[in-house]
């Protein structure tokens, strides 16, 4: 049974996909979306393109001045890092018989393969990043006019709640958490080119370092960049010093306009959301994964029987 | 010899055995100069005349020591060293075919003094070199200016410097005028391959300090200076964070203020910041563990990792001295305006 907007009985945190046709049907989705918000004095946050942000407000009027708005291309370039904007929103405005609401897209039609598929990840997290979560209703857009079919596919799988694009064929069922796991276990497409290997253990990071900040150079990046991409390559391989077996591999190689990284080693990634909950105030405590999160573009983490996986994506510029 | 240079030679493509090592080309040539072909070098690999023994010559390091290496390297930083290495290599490889073409060119200039038509033959080479070099730098011009290197004041060196050597009937590479180079400063000095730099960070005053080493397993050197202060030389990794840590828990026990001077820090990874942080929130009240030198690149990454200030942290610009106090900065884990 799949549930409508008007339901009544809510849950805590009802994740919802919004499939529109087209830039007028988004305005006429989210804009009651957030109308109704606003009616009800529910803190609401927004975080789509800059050009969505421009035409929500002039949709809006002085309504405008009630929400928040953030501009995705900033938050969530790097899809990781939304989760965690969420949390802070919630934790900051939560409150008791108070219902929370947010838009977020993650995905655009010109997300790279690789960012695309870490965005499904993050949709799938969210449902148990949010699992006890306050009254919190987010709402996903999707364009089904811009993406493929397969997309709006996995976003039936991964919100509970599928609302617009009425006669939308209904597709897969929501998977429930287990969609998670699935993208956990999914290996990544093979190193486009022939990367450069080296197989490191507890004597050999000094070695990692030298190799990363070659690459990182010969890809054209500047000083700064090359020192956060040897910083993170370091912590990773590090962990798995640590965590995978006292050794792995490092895999090195270029993507036109970007370094990329593969820490291999023979452990296992236990907590789903290792990478993407904020560090608490304390002096301990991991960090390394929350770390390579904000200073790569795009971070991969996979997990298998016979070991795991982090892919470190860095462009030049940030 | 402290300056024997301890690397293992001939290089290979893909050498990493010291972190100064900075690749360069280095052509033969036969006595009629013509070239024998190319060979891996060392910029700051030279003779030294061994005076003491044999009389002999041996591999000596330009920049002197271990010790020397290292401080030199503190300063340039090693992520800029490789940003300029990178670009100088693309940089060789995109003038290959233009010198092999100059050189060649000049050679017949030289075995014919009086013919004018070879002579303009040179001089249209060279143009054609400038201007490649000028588009060569131009669409880099960002990142040039990332690593501290001026577009176009090092396209009119390089040319000022080629006509100079067309002029000459001398085939050997001359030098650039080293005042001149020494005033364009270090990253041009780097990129093309002068000495005059490195020169100045060896003699930097105050460098060398009678300092009695705590530690030094290669990778770290932990050294107490002057007022026993701690100072932090090479790289800060799992390695050697043990190590940090049994010294600061020792400086902990003197009783004061613990000074740690991390300018000579190469790397640090995220448990040795820890084991900076964790003694800081060791200090008994009023006392304050003071960070000198600490790579801008750790502040950031402090701050991202979500560690605040503490009250027993400052991280200052320079040691307090006698002409005044130099305020400890308690905000510098602050968002950046």
């Amino acid at each position: 049974m799949r549930a409508t907007v008007d339901d009544a009985a809510l849950p805590d945190f009802r994740h919802e996909a919004l499939l529109y046709s087209g830039q007028d049907d988004f305005l006429v989705g989210t804009g009651a979306f957030i109308r109704e918000a606003v009616a009800a004095e529910e803190p609401i946050l927004v975080v789509v393109s800059a050009a969505k942000i421009a035409m929500l407000k002039d949709t809006l009027g002085p309504d405008e001045r009630k929400v928040q708005f953030a501009d995705m291309a900033n938050v969530g370039l790097n899809p990781a890092r939304i989760i965690p904007a969420w949390v802070d929103f919630v934790a900051q405005h939560a409150g008791p018989g108070r219902r929370l609401r947010g838009i977020g897209e993650p995905i655009w039609s010109e997300r790279a393969q690789d960012e695309l598929v870490e965005c499904q990840r993050h949709e799938a997290l969210l449902n148990v990043a949010f699992d006890n979560a306050a009254d919190f209703w987010l709402l996903c857009p999707y364009d089904i006019t811009a993406l493929d079919r397969a997309v709006v596919e996995e976003a039936h799988r991964s919100h509970p709640y599928v609302a617009g694009a009425s006669g939308h064929a209904a597709g897969q069922p929501y998977a429930g958490d287990a969609v998670a796991d699935t993208h956990l276990h999914t290996p990544l497409p093979n190193p486009g080119g022939r990367p450069h290997v080296l197989h490191f253990d507890e004597g050999s990071l000094a070695a990692v370092r030298r190799m990363v900040s070659r690459h990182a150079a010969r890809a054209g990046f500047g000083p700064e960049r090359i020192a956060d991409a040897v910083f993170v390559v370091n912590e990773v391989a590090g962990n798995s010093i640590t965590h995978g077996g006292g050794a792995g591999t490092l895999l090195v190689w270029s993507d036109p306009g970007a370094l990329v990284c593969d820490v291999r080693d023979h452990g296992r990634i236990g907590h789903p959301l290792a990478d993407r909950s904020r560090p608490g105030p304390g002096i301990d405590g991991a960090r390394g994964l929350w770390l390579a999160n904000q200073l790569c573009d795009l971070v991969q983490l996979r997990s298998f029987k016979e070991g795991s996986v982090v892919r470190l994506h860095m462009r030049s510029a940030r | 010899m402290e300056d024997r240079c301890p690397c293992a030679r001939p290089f290979s493509e893909s050498y990493s055995g010291c972190p100064a090592y900075q690749r360069a080309t280095f052509t033969a040539a036969d006595s009629l100069n013509r070239p024998l072909g190319s060979f891996l070098t060392c910029r700051h690999l030279t003779f030294g005349r061994n005076t003491s023994e044999t009389g002999g010559f041996y591999p000596r390091c330009a920049l002197g020591s271990r010790d020397s290496r290292l401080r030199w390297l503190a300063e340039i930083r090693p992520e800029r060293l490789d940003a300029v290495q990178a670009i100088s290599e693309e940089f060789d490889e995109f003038s290959a075919g233009y010198r092999q073409q100059l050189f060649a060119t000049k050679l017949r200039a030289v075995a014919a003094p009086g013919d004018m038509a070879i002579r303009q033959e040179l001089s249209a080479v060279v143009a054609g070199y400038v201007a490649a070099v000028r588009d060569f730098l131009e669409s880099r011009r960002e990142r040039l200016a990332e690593v501290g290197l001026p577009a176009t004041e090092l396209t009119s060196l390089i040319e000022e410097w080629l006509v100079a050597w067309t002029a000459t009937r001398d085939m050997a590479t001359l030098a650039p005028d080293a005042d001149r180079l020494a005033a364009m400063g270090g990253p041009v000095q780097a990129f093309l391959g002068g000495d005059a730099w490195r020169r100045s960070v060896v003699t930097h005053p105050g460098a060398v300090g009678a300092a009695s080493i705590l530690q030094d397993d290669g990778v770290l050197r932990i050294s107490r200076g002057p007022g026993g202060r701690l100072e932090l030389a090479g790289d800060v990794d799992s390695s050697t964070v043990p190590a940090l840590a049994g010294v600061l828990a020792a400086a902990m026990r003197r009783g004061r203020d613990i000074e740690v001077d991390m300018t000579g820090v190469l790397f640090c990874d995220l448990g040795g910041v820890r084991e900076l942080l964790r003694s800081a929130a060791a200090m008994p009240p009023g006392r304050r563990l003071v960070i000198k030198g600490i790579p801008d690149h750790l502040l950031k990454v402090m701050r991202l990792a979500g560690w605040g200030e503490m009250p027993a942290l400052a991280v200052v610009e320079q040691w307090e001295t006698s002409a005044g106090v130099v305020p400890a900065s308690g905000a510098f884990l602050q968002a950046p305006a």
